[in-house]
């Protein structure tokens, strides 16, 4: 028995092609390549070698053409060549085919005509509305966007409450002093001078000294009809005899002499007066950002390219978001008013627009 | 797949999902919600989605949702009940393009869709088989039957015009 190595390979490879390769030494082959893939390649290429020929190759492939039935199975090669299921050999006898019989080649021409192309023309606009963003941004703009607009209701409610406060609270100082004269008793004082009081009840309020004024005038005035006070410029009690008589002299005096008038119940009125001032500014207070515990800045003039407050710029956020929704142009401003020496907020829109003093 | 690549499949397959949709049913506010509906999906299995199979499974759900669409509304026409007569006096079938529109309508849905398929995705049978869930050789014979009735048409159409 021959022991087949890469020596000896070929002449088993022959008499394998030729069939001429007895059983055994048949057998020796085939486990002679399972260990030599190699050389089961080149075996391969031996057998096909006559394939390789040219000439025997066109008379192979002529040969498949004439099994070939282009006439019976016309419609499927037709859609065949449209697919690109047909391989080339297929495809060059069938174009050989077409080339020979002209009245098919309109029928293969419609074929090709069912080959549809893209419409490029059809695209979907809303690709934007499909796309996702990172959770945290969005979560990050939800919560900027909640706080904004919170804000904005916050503030729009305080302007409100402000005004309506601000309206509710005018207090007039002749109610003060009403009350207080029901308290003062009637009988005669003896002038005191009282200076320090005198000059406290006088600065009582800074912001309205115009309202002070008639205050003070009728505070005086209210008493003095009373008689339950004496001034410098007024006669002792003894002296009048008549009621009138003490007016006309009052109203004269207080025309002449615009002085500060000390009253013997003077720590009453202002005790009183400190009441409606606490009063006053409490409601001035009491607004609904300061019930929701935010505040403004104290007024002052705000330095050029100083940044906004963190709440001013919320709320401007939310205001403009409000009117993106709204498809409205809305402003909030927060501007230093020099002449007044107050900071307002100013809210506008197209329909409506008020502005309002901001502590 | 990652929230960068979803987004690049939008930009990629919208387009050609929503074509591909709409040329079916000739409804495009359907084939919007289609579109949106199978991208929510794609959303909703974002990460266990390879980002080069993501073409495939868009066809594929979209597909799928405009089958469960069409059964519901129960919108068939037969192709062979078509009056080509009555539409020989029409403009609009005086461009090629139109013509095959109208030869696209009259073809059942799934011929309809694998067609669709093969010509505007370029996609092989085998790939048509996976989205429309059939066997490769019924992909081929619904395509060889569409193409047979297209070109009957355009034949009849053309030789009218």
């Amino acid at each position: 028995m021959t022991i087949i190595t890469r020596n000896n390979y070929e002449e088993f490879f022959l008499d394998y092609i030729e069939e001429e390769i007895s059983a055994q030494n048949k057998e020796l082959l085939e486990a002679f390549l399972v260990q030599h893939p190699d050389l089961k390649k080149e075996l391969d290429e031996m057998m096909g070698k006559d394939f390789t020929c040219e000439a025997t190759s066109v008379k192979t492939e002529s040969a498949s053409l004439k099994k070939i039935p282009f006439q019976a199975n016309f419609d499927d090669f037709c859609i065949a060549h449209v697919e690109g299921d047909l391989d080339k050999y297929e495809k060059k006898a069938f174009e050989n085919f077409i080339a020979s019989q002209p009245e098919k080649e309109k029928d293969l021409k419609l074929y090709h005509k069912t080959k549809l192309t893209t419409d490029s023309s059809l695209v979907f606009t809303d690709k934007k509305g499909l796309k996702r963003r990172n959770k945290a941004i969005v979560f990050r703009q939800f919560v900027f966007t909640t706080l904004a607009t919170a804000a904005s209701i916050a503030i729009l409610f305080s302007v409100w409450t402000t005004e309506i406060e601000t309206g509710n609270s005018n207090l007039k100082p002749e109610l003060v002093s009403h009350n207080t004269n029901s308290q003062v008793p009637d009988r005669d004082t003896t002038k005191k001078s009282v200076p320090e009081k005198v000059k406290t009840v006088d600065k009582k309020s800074n912001k309205s000294k115009e309202a002070d004024k008639p205050k003070k005038t009728k505070i005086k005035g209210k008493i003095i009809n009373k008689q339950i006070i004496k001034i410098d410029a007024l006669p002792q009690r003894s002296e009048v005899q008549k009621k009138e008589e003490i007016n006309k002299l009052e109203v004269t005096q207080l025309l002449a002499d615009n002085k500060i008038v000390p009253i013997e119940n003077s720590h009453q009125v202002i005790s009183e007066l400190a009441k409606v001032n606490a009063t006053k500014t409490n409601v001035k207070q009491n607004t609904g950002l300061a019930m929701l515990g935010l505040s403004w800045k104290a007024s002052k003039e705000e330095k050029s390219g100083k940044e906004k407050s963190t709440l001013l710029k919320i709320a401007s956020y939310g205001v403009n978001q409000i009117g993106k929704l709204a498809g409205k142009k809305i402003n909030l401003e927060k501007k230093y008013d020099p002449k007044t020496d107050k900071t307002r907020v100013a809210f506008n829109t197209l329909g409506i627009g008020f502005s309002t003093p901001v502590k | 797949m990652k929230l960068e690549e979803y987004n690049i499949s939008v930009d990629q397959h919208s387009d050609g999902v929503f074509r591909f949709i709409l040329k079916n049913i000739k409804d495009e506010d359907k084939a919007r919600d289609i579109v949106q509906d199978s991208f929510e999906k794609l959303w909703r299995n974002v990460e266990n989605i390879n980002f080069l199979k993501v073409k495939s499974y868009l066809y594929t759900t979209a597909y799928r949702t405009m089958i469960d669409l069409i059964r519901r509304e129960k919108r068939k026409e037969d192709f062979d009940q078509v009056d080509v007569s009555a539409y020989s006096h029409s403009q609009h079938y005086t461009d090629l393009k139109e013509i095959l529109d109208q030869a696209l309508e009259r073809l059942s849905d799934i011929q309809r869709s694998v067609v669709l398929l093969r010509d505007y995705e370029g996609y092989n049978y085998q790939e048509i088989a996976e989205i429309t869930d059939l066997s490769e050789s019924q992909v081929k014979v619904y395509i060889y039957r569409a193409r047979k009735k297209m070109k009957e048409f355009i034949g009849r159409m053309e030789s009218i015009i």
